[in-house]
């Protein structure tokens, strides 16, 4: 369990009308984010195995996937969908209650979730 | 204590990729987003409302009545609003795993005095107000005062791991080019001032601290915020850094420093995150403990009667989307009404547009400061293409001083 919250407890904004469309763009950025990870990892082991010699394009193509590698492989699928999807059930804020009172200040406790 | 020991939190590869992805997308939402949403506005929403009412939108929550429906706007705000959550998403987990080493660390970096003579001095008594407490700042999980463990130096090692990727290094190499820039503004505007006592108030990790004393290595400074893990984390990094710094839990709407103690009281991104009764405190404060002759520099948002209604539209954002429940009412305020109310001569208002001294040479900034106070797209708004921080502030003029 973690000790510091990932996210805000507070509401999360909500910008588009038709349900569910701010979930999917979390996912899709999130989504987005894992791949930009891996291709850097991919990019770096490259380099690293470049370095030593190895040039791995068909060996890559070639590999036979072991029992303990396809164990290991569906944990990683797993934190990867949990990461993708981690807006699925959290109550959004509607787009009008964004809004803010006029004037200086606002009511500190406003952003609290009910 | 060993010199390898660090307050660096070791991030995995992945860890490391993910900021940097990150901090990309922060970059692209605020340009290449955000010029899509403008370009909606002066090509579709502007003409329109024009057409319709036969003026120009007058203010900022015109505007944004006028660009809500627009996809353009609901995609910049969606991208915008995930990727703050990303961003304390890409630090957190790295952060939480070194909590009790970071505290280790932190006390070691603290007691070693053969570092610098700076200190840290907390106050238990002291009561988090409500404006940290209440309000998940920034969105900031756990907010700025949350501690986890003992020493705890968590919430300051999120916020400095956070605003690297927020900042898409437009805060410069060591984030503190506000302070870089707004100190070297006094140094260059102001060469009589040669302050020798410096106050920082709602310094947070000290980064816009640090550079004060860099800027004026004879004065001595010290630097105010209400949470303990955001200073222990400040005091081990000023100690990392190598510079002295006196850093301490108080409130600055009732500082315990004396009458006219400080030539310089300073802050930086910290009025908007105060409500109206406190920003008046403060400046009361601050106007107390300066002496005759002392400055008052706050570095922040520019106030929306000097902009454009797009341009107040933009900075505003934060206020609706980003848990900031003070920080249109702040931008909406007369600034300078504000510095008369605390004390200071209507004559002895200052502000100032600076653009970032880590950025130029040297001529450049000295240059830039003679120049005029300029307010547009670049004013208070992270561009890669050019930025300039704005302050505002008085001097405390001596004959004033007699005259209360």
């Amino acid at each position: 369990m973690s000790r510091i919250p990932r996210m805000a407890e507070s509401r999360r904004n909500r910008f588009f009308e038709a349900d569910g469309v701010d979930e999917l763009l979390s996912m899709v950025l999130e989504l987005t984010t894992e791949i930009a990870t891996l291709r850097e990892r991919q990019y770096v082991t490259e380099r690293v195995l470049e370095r030593h010699g190895i040039a791995v394009g068909d060996e890559v193509e070639a590999y036979a996937m072991t029992d303990a590698d396809d164990t290991r492989l569906e944990a990683e699928r797993e934190r990867m969908l949990s990461t993708v999807l981690r807006t699925l059930g959290v109550t959004p804020k509607s787009i009008d209650e964004n809004d803010l009172e006029e004037g200086a200040g606002g009511s500190p406790s406003r952003d609290r979730a009910a | 204590m060993t010199d390898t020991a660090t307050l660096e939190t070791r991030a995995t590869r992945d860890e490391k990729a993910r900021k940097a992805f990150v901090s990309t997308l922060r970059r692209h939402v605020l340009t290449a987003t955000a010029e899509r949403m403008r370009s909606h506005y002066d090509e579709v929403a502007k003409p329109a409302f024009e057409r319709a009412n036969g003026r120009s939108p007058k203010d900022g929550p015109e505007v944004h009545k006028l660009m809500k429906p627009a996809r353009d706007f609901r995609f910049y705000s969606a991208v915008r609003s995930n990727a703050q959550e990303m961003v304390f998403g890409s630090v957190i987990p790295t952060v939480e795993r070194s909590l009790e080493a970071l505290a280790q660390d932190g006390r070691a970096l603290r007691a070693d005095s053969s570092k610098t003579a700076g200190s840290l001095t907390l106050n238990p008594e002291l009561s988090v107000p409500r404006n940290v407490t209440d309000i998940e700042v920034h969105r900031a999980p756990g907010s700025y005062h949350t501690e986890y463990t003992d020493d705890d130096v968590a919430a300051g090692a999120v916020y400095d791991a956070a605003i690297e990727v927020f900042a898409f290094r437009q805060f410069g190499d060591n984030l503190d080019d506000i302070g870089q820039t707004m100190s070297n503004y006094v140094r260059c505007k102001y060469p009589q001032l040669d302050p020798k006592r410096i106050l920082d108030c709602g310094c947070t990790i000290g980064h816009n601290t640090l550079p004060w004393k860099q800027t004026f290595p004879d004065a001595e400074v010290h630097a105010i915020d209400v949470a303990p893990g955001v200073l222990r984390y400040a005091s081990a990094r000023a100690q990392k850094q190598g510079e002295a710094v006196h850093f301490k839990q108080m409130n600055a709407t009732a500082l315990d420093y004396e009458d006219e103690s400080f030539d310089v009281v300073f802050s930086s991104m910290f009025l908007h995150e105060l409500s109206n009764k406190d920003i008046r405190g403060y400046l009361a404060e601050a106007f107390r403990v300066l002496k005759p002759g002392g400055l008052l520099w706050n570095m922040e948002l520019p106030p929306n009667s000097a902009m454009q209604p797009y341009e107040s539209f933009y900075l505003d954002w934060d206020s609706y989307y980003n848990s900031e429940p003070f920080y249109k009412g702040f931008r909406d305020q007369d600034y300078r009404e504000l510095i008369r109310t605390a004390g200071f001569a209507d004559a002895d208002y200052i502000e100032a547009t600076v653009p970032r001294y880590t950025f130029m040479t040297e001529e450049q900034f000295r240059a830039a400061v003679d120049g005029p106070t300029q307010f547009d797209g670049q004013t208070g708004r992270m561009d890669p293409k050019g930025t300039r921080w704005y302050g505002f502030g008085a001097c405390k003029r001596k004959a004033i001083e007699e005259a209360s």
